[in-house]
């Protein structure tokens, strides 16, 4: 009935309580404000896109996957990438933490000391330019084609089996399930093959509703889960 | 600098460390990339952004018709919008339907008009039950749905990011724009909760 599923590939299962946490802050450590930044200019200078990003993320240990926190997710795709494309090792990273604590535990206890070992100094001023315009502009992956959309609104599709590696998005709970066309968004290409360096065919994407009686026996009635998904992910169900 | 905290001795704070230095000695990376990054969505871009566009909606039926129908080009009127938030739908909740946001893949979130999202949006647990048992879930967050009402979980499982617009709350309309937007509730623009009564 289901094909296999990646780590990531979460929806359905029946795990335990939401952790809520009152007035949360933004960033909980200050090394999830660096990783948060380092993975983003990562993206920006060319080491992997946002596809793979997530991609590298889940390739990570099942158990390791459930286990981490949001950042450490990102770091070990941030480091992934940065070892593929030989800029980081982890001979490099180990000497690094090395000497890192060294110089904390040689200085036990007093503020701001530790710091002792400064960052090397760099200016960037076209990351910063880059990252000045990002902000408030984005980056879509929106793309205009000239076909019109294989599928209309109320038509009834079944999610296609897809294999979750090295990357793709449409969620297993989708796959082999009928469901119907609610809304058509516009072309976007196909992370699948972003993330293989495929030459770019941009597809549309389409709000799938499913009752989640039909995905689920046990689903609370009177529940539809609306998944977007790309049109080669769905056949006709007639 | 924001990041420059030297107390913590945790193994993934010295790896951060390391891969920091060494990031930016090979030009990957500057302290000064890391400060505009963070200061953006720690200082200007938050789910104040989001109540805005709530509250708007709320007072302006013309402008909520845009936004249901163009979600992405009506917050631009608002000067709204940018990374994380490039192609926005917006869902309306009504007395029949209360529709709710997750992302099961991974933590797709419109950080345009909401900023990063809290851990419980990034837990494996929000992830995996939201769309199998929404009301059971709703009511962890103290949320509990009228019996017959419709459930709506939008799975971004793709390149759209979504936003609720929450009921107007009732015994509101005396009330200005700016104090309706404090009435509006970051869980209440995902759908774990409704706006705050006045």
């Amino acid at each position: 009935m289901s094909t296999m599923r990646g780590p990531h590939d979460l929806g359905g299962l029946k795990l335990g309580p939401i952790p809520i946490e009152k007035n949360e802050p933004v960033f909980h450590a200050d090394w999830e404000r660096v990783v948060f930044g380092a993975t983003i200019c990562a993206i920006l200078k060319g080491v992997n896109n946002v596809d793979e990003f997530r991609s590298g993320i889940e390739q990570m240990d099942p158990k390791r996957y459930l286990a981490a926190t949001y950042y450490e997710k990102w770091l070990f795709t941030l480091e992934y990438y940065m070892k593929r494309a030989g800029v980081l090792s982890d001979a490099e990273i180990g000497a690094g933490m090395d000497t890192w604590r060294i110089a904390m535990e040689s200085r036990p206890g007093k503020p701001g000391t530790t710091g002792a070992i400064p960052l090397p100094v760099r200016e960037d001023r076209e990351l910063l330019d880059t990252i000045n315009w990002l902000i408030p502009n984005g980056a879509s992956s929106r793309r205009e084609i000239g076909t019109a959309p294989l599928y209309r609104v109320g038509e009834k599709v079944r999610g296609r089996f897809v294999e979750p590696a090295p990357h793709t998005r449409i969620p297993n709970y989708c796959q082999g399930r009928t469901g119907s066309v609610r809304r058509i968004h516009d072309a976007y290409p196909l992370p699948d093959e972003v993330v293989r360096h495929e030459p770019e065919a941009p597809q549309y994407i389409y709000a799938v509703a499913f009752s989640a009686r039909d995905l689920w026996p046990d689903a609370e009635a009177g529940t539809e889960v609306l998944a977007d998904l790309w049109e080669s992910y769905l056949e006709p169900a007639a | 600098m924001s990041h420059d905290h030297p107390d913590d001795h945790s193994e993934v704070a010295l790896r951060t460390r390391a891969i920091e230095s060494l990031l930016i000695e090979k030009g990957y990376l500057t302290t000064a990339a890391i400060d505009r990054l963070v200061s953006a969505y720690e200082n200007d871009i938050g789910p104040m952004l989001g109540a805005r566009v709530v509250a708007h909606a709320w007072v302006d039926g013309a402008f909520r018709q845009r936004l249901l129908a163009d979600g992405t080009g009506a917050m631009r009127e608002l000067g709204y919008g940018g990374f994380s938030g490039e192609n926005m739908v917006v869902v309306e909740n009504t007395p029949q339907v209360h529709n709710v946001v997750v992302c099961t893949l991974c933590s797709c979130y419109p950080w345009s008009v909401l900023g990063l999202p809290p851990t419980w949006y990034k837990s494996p647990e929000y992830r995996a039950r939201v769309v199998r048992e929404p009301r059971a879930v709703l009511q962890e967050f103290g949320l509990e749905l009228a019996a017959g009402k419709d459930v709506r979980v939008w799975d971004s499982s793709a390149e759209i990011r979504y936003l609720v617009l929450p009921e107007r709350p009732v015994g509101t309309d005396q009330l200005a724009e700016a104090d309706l937007a404090t009435l509006v509730t970051r869980e209440s623009m995902i759908g774990t909760g409704v706006p705050k009564r006045p």
